[in-house]
């Protein structure tokens, strides 16, 4: 009986990760993936600037961002972009490159292209950004959105 | 019948078609005149859609209807609705929209939906958080406050283990420990509550040195500690458990668990946490009487929130301890048998409920809080002492005692943010009532204290450079306490009103250096504080503190002024902080020790003649990189009587002791802390901290000595290997060594007839530690 539960804990743990195998998610892309579908395929962009240590960006990534309506209606109508606000990659966007001058990751130490798009706002996050299909900005919500809000913003 | 007359106006219009085929022309611009592109107008009722031009130019051919509603709407600007009316109209229309900067500034307002990087403000508000509790290995509080400039715990009995947290050298009475910003430690509480809170439920301790801000408690004299407990978002859960093996003797093993859980709407959402530690005494020197104390100790809490609508929130908490602790010798035999026990079994609830409100604007926001907290004790003090009579036994056998404390905290608070500037405002009634009573030595404490406080703080900003917090707060305090011990009744009946004005500014003298400075005044009313709960021993007697007679209430001038700078050389980050203080005390409250009469040493609380307290802080961050981060900070100052001052009484003249310089304070202490995060899995932490030199009393055979300690260097290393099993589920291993050069005092007096008091330095000998996390955290 013992062994019968130990087991099957090993199973679950083994097979923990599958149950989310199929499970569709968003497709995130890149800045530079993005340049390029734009120009083939214009289409309206949700842009989801987040950091490493807001709590309320992880739990917008692993509770709402996972809903299947959020993720079908993202999916088919928008390019998504997640942009980490104090990443220290180099990044290609707009025909400009974008890269900052340090090498070593630093909380409240923000990516130019962060504070470019972020410019004259306040540095918080989640901030979320919903251009349209010639990356004008429609709109902006600086807050953890729920899946109902999140909708309403991408309506 | 209207249906017949339109058409019989129609009719007799005749040719003129003016309403019926009308073309309709305008213009969209915005309010600097500029055309707007890509607008869209709608009229309303009808399905005729068109949109501006790269002119702002818009057209529609053909509108039916005297009078027709336009709905214009474009990126970037505020729909707006038009009505025109088509007989008096000109065509083109002119139509200006106005820019939508989406309210911006009124969701960053809203305060509890974003992650922001700390703000620097004008207090010095230190933190301490999760990572500092790992890197130190500590369960309970008590051991990771030292890791602050100007913050030292000590152990101050050998027999209970009773801690003190001294914030620039003034002991524990002299600050006030909150819990969420609330001061719901009792006099009671404090003398072993530090060691009663686990490290698992606080998610980061806020040290305020100096009583900056009129928010906090006139006996905030030294600084505030501020408990800020866990306030979830994700859903996360962990179980940890630290064994301890204290000079490879003594086990102290430790089980804790917690867990959120937050709804994906944030609407509703609880935390649960749990500790559970047993800890078995420590002998030092082998002669059966334990220096550090046996420990068990179970504490559970919980805290949830609801919020009815985005501008209300409701949070309700939750939390008992069950602790026993003793110390002496012997200490499976029943403590009237032994030589000395100090035993404690406490049990204590608290409960509290918190209602926050924000106005639609986010403007005002109103918060009303309520807390109490119960607790009960069983004590026993005493022991034969090494004496073997029948009075002796007579009086072991009498020396249980039994103490009952209630504390209550209500109060609301009114913030309004204007532009710039804050204003804060608020009331707050305390209510705390302790019963004590060890019937052997006719001993009674009978406390009743009341306070009705009320404050208000303006947080004025009259340039982008500088920031200042004007405020002031009203106490007024009513304590009526009976004392009395073995035949001496003192009394305590006062009523007064207290003005405390406080003032703090900050100062941006570049991007990188800052100035801080402040004032502060507060005071402390003649009650029995936490070290008047505790009972300790010397030479076989016990130790009673006694309020002294016509006590008058101790004020204080507190002034702190501090230059911080921070800067980036290339990668490596770097802040420095220089701060100086200096604190005047009027009437400080001493405690004077008598020599021994009839088996009993009485300390008696008596009123100083002035103190000075003043040095410096210094406190250095360096971080390397992302993955090296050093800290490392001190204090050097000066505790000083005006006067010589009397604290011990001796049998004749020549054998008093008086002393210029504060006892058990060092000069110089400091800390270091030194983060190394190796690779994304294996983390190294070497913290330490020094305890400078400084004199302690002594007391044998009726004698108080004043002894030289020496100093000490206690350093810890810890290593910390995660497994990374899922995105959802680490497990962490980790061990090391506390104390690994066991810098440790080596005078403790030995058998039934020691100073337990005669303890300094740190807490424990080397120990080493390892122990498991799993769970989902980050």
């Amino acid at each position: 009986m013992k062994y019968k539960w130990k087991g099957s804990f090993l199973l679950i743990m083994l097979f923990y990760p599958l149950l989310h195998f199929g499970q569709e998610r968003i497709n995130w892309v890149s800045f530079e993936q993005l340049d390029s579908l734009m120009a083939v395929a214009p289409r309206e962009t949700l842009l989801f600037i987040h950091t490493d240590w807001c709590s309320y960006c992880r739990k917008m990534e692993q509770e709402v961002f996972t809903k299947a309506e959020i993720v079908s209606r993202i999916n088919s109508l928008y390019y998504a972009v997640k942009l980490d606000a104090e990443s220290t990659q180099r990044i290609t966007f707009d025909q400009s490159i974008w890269k900052p001058a340090w090498n070593g990751k630093r909380k409240g130490q923000y990516h130019p292209l962060a504070l470019q798009l972020l410019h004259g706002r306040k540095m918080v996050f989640p901030s979320l950004f919903r251009f349209d299909r010639d990356f004008r900005l429609k709109n902006l919500q600086q807050k953890y959105l729920n899946s109902k809000q999140l909708n309403d913003f991408l309506e | 019948m209207l249906k017949q007359y339109t058409l019989l106006a129609s009719l007799l219009a005749g040719t003129s078609t003016i309403y019926a085929q009308t073309p309709l022309e305008g213009h969209l611009f915005n309010r600097s005149r500029e055309p707007i592109p890509s607008g869209t107008v709608t009229i309303k009722n009808s399905k005729s859609v068109t949109s501006s031009d790269t002119a702002g130019h818009f057209k529609f051919n053909a509108i039916t209807g005297a009078k027709i509603t336009l709905n214009i709407s474009a990126v970037g600007y505020r729909s707006l609705t038009k009505v025109i009316a088509m007989d008096t109209i000109k065509s083109p229309v002119q139509i200006q929209l106005e820019e939508d900067n989406l309210n911006l500034d009124e969701v960053v307002v809203s305060a509890t939906r974003y992650g922001v990087k700390r703000k620097d403000a004008p207090v010095v508000v230190n933190v301490i958080g999760p990572k500092l509790f790992n890197a130190t290995q500590s369960v309970a509080m008590s051991e990771t406050l030292n890791y602050q400039p100007g913050v030292r715990v000590e152990n101050n009995c050998q027999n209970c283990g009773f801690s003190q947290v001294r914030l620039n050298g003034l002991e524990g009475p002299y600050s006030q420990i909150l819990i969420n910003s609330r001061a719901v430690f009792s006099a009671l509480n404090s003398v072993y509550g530090l060691d009663q809170i686990p490290t698992s439920m606080i998610d980061r301790i806020e040290v305020v040195r100096s009583g900056g801000s009129a928010l906090f408690g006139a006996n905030a004299i030294a600084g505030t500690i501020n408990i800020i407990t866990k306030d979830p978002v994700e859903n996360d859960w962990q179980v940890k458990s630290t064994n301890s093996l204290i000079d490879g003797k003594s086990w102290d093993n430790t089980v804790d668990f917690n867990t959120s859980l937050v709804a994906e709407d944030l609407k509703t959402g609880a935390t649960f946490y749990g500790m559970h530690r047993n800890r078995q005494s420590y002998d030092a020197n082998g002669d059966g009487f334990s220096e550090i104390t046996k420990l068990r100790n179970t504490t559970f809490g919980t805290k949830v929130f609801y919020k009815p609508s985005d501008l209300d929130k409701i949070t309700v908490d939750f939390s008992t301890v069950n602790e026993f602790r003793r110390g002496g010798d012997q200490l499976d035999k029943v403590p009237h048998l032994t030589q000395i026990t100090e035993q404690l079994q406490t049990s204590s609830v608290v409960g509290g409920i918190t209602y926050d409100h924000y106005s639609e604007d986010y403007k005002h926001k109103l918060s009303a809080y309520g807390s109490v907290q119960k607790t009960v004790r069983d004590s026993y003090y005493g022991g034969l002492g090494g004496g073997s009579t029948l009075a002796d036994s007579t009086l072991a056998s009498n020396a249980y005692g039994k103490t009952d404390d209630i504390a209550l905290v209500a109060g609301s608070q009114y913030t309004y943010n204007f532009e710039r500037d804050v204003f804060t405002a608020g009331v707050e009634f305390s209510y705390n009532d302790t019963q004590d009573e060890i019937a052997g030595y006719n001993r009674t404490i009978d406390q009743r204290s009341k306070g009705l406080g009320s404050y208000a703080q303006y947080e004025w900003k009259p340039f982008a450079t500088l920031k200042t917090l004007i405020g002031a707060r009203y106490d007024y305090t009513y304590v009526d306490g009976k004392y009395s011990l073995a035949g001496i009744n003192r009394n305590s009946d006062q009523r007064f009103g207290t003005f405390s004005p406080r003032l703090t500014i900050l100062y941006d003298i570049s991007k990188d250096l800052q100035f801080r400075g402040g004032y502060a005044r507060g005071f402390r009313a003649p009650q029995a504080f936490n070290e008047d709960m505790h009972v300790t021993s010397i030479g076989g007697n016990q130790v009673f503190v006694l309020i002294g007679e016509n006590l008058k209430t101790e004020y204080s001038n507190a002034y702190t002024g501090s230059f911080s700078y921070n800067k980036n050389f290339g990668n490596v980050q770097t802040s420095m902080l220089v701060e100086g203080f200096y604190t005047d005390l009027n009437n400080q409250f001493v405690n004077v020790m008598a020599s021994e009469k009839d088996g009993l040493i009485i300390q008696e609380m008596q009123n100083g003649e002035g103190a000075r307290v003043y040095g410096s802080n210094i406190e250095i961050n360096v971080a390397p990189s992302s993955w090296l981060t050093f800290q490392a900070g001190g204090t050097v100052q000066r505790s000083r009587y005006k006067r010589e001052q009397l604290i011990y009484e001796g049998k004749t003249e020549s054998q008093d002791i008086w002393t210029k310089k504060y006892v058990r304070t060092p000069n110089i202490y400091g800390y270091m802390n030194s983060n190394l995060k190796a690779t994304k899995r294996l983390a190294v932490d070497l913290t330490g901290v020094y305890t400078g030199k400084m004199i302690v009393p002594h007391i044998q055979d009726d004698i108080m000595t004043l002894k030289d300690a020496r100093d000490f260097v206690e350093l810890n290393l810890r290593l910390g290997y995660t497994l990374p099993i899922h995105k959802h589920f680490s497990i962490e291993i980790f061990g090391g060594v506390q104390n690994m050069f066991n810098a440790f005092q080596k005078d403790f007096d030995k058998g039934p007839l020691r100073d337990s008091d005669y303890i300094y330095g740190p807490t424990r000998p080397r120990t080493y530690t390892f122990g498991l996390r799993v769970g989902h955290f980050h």
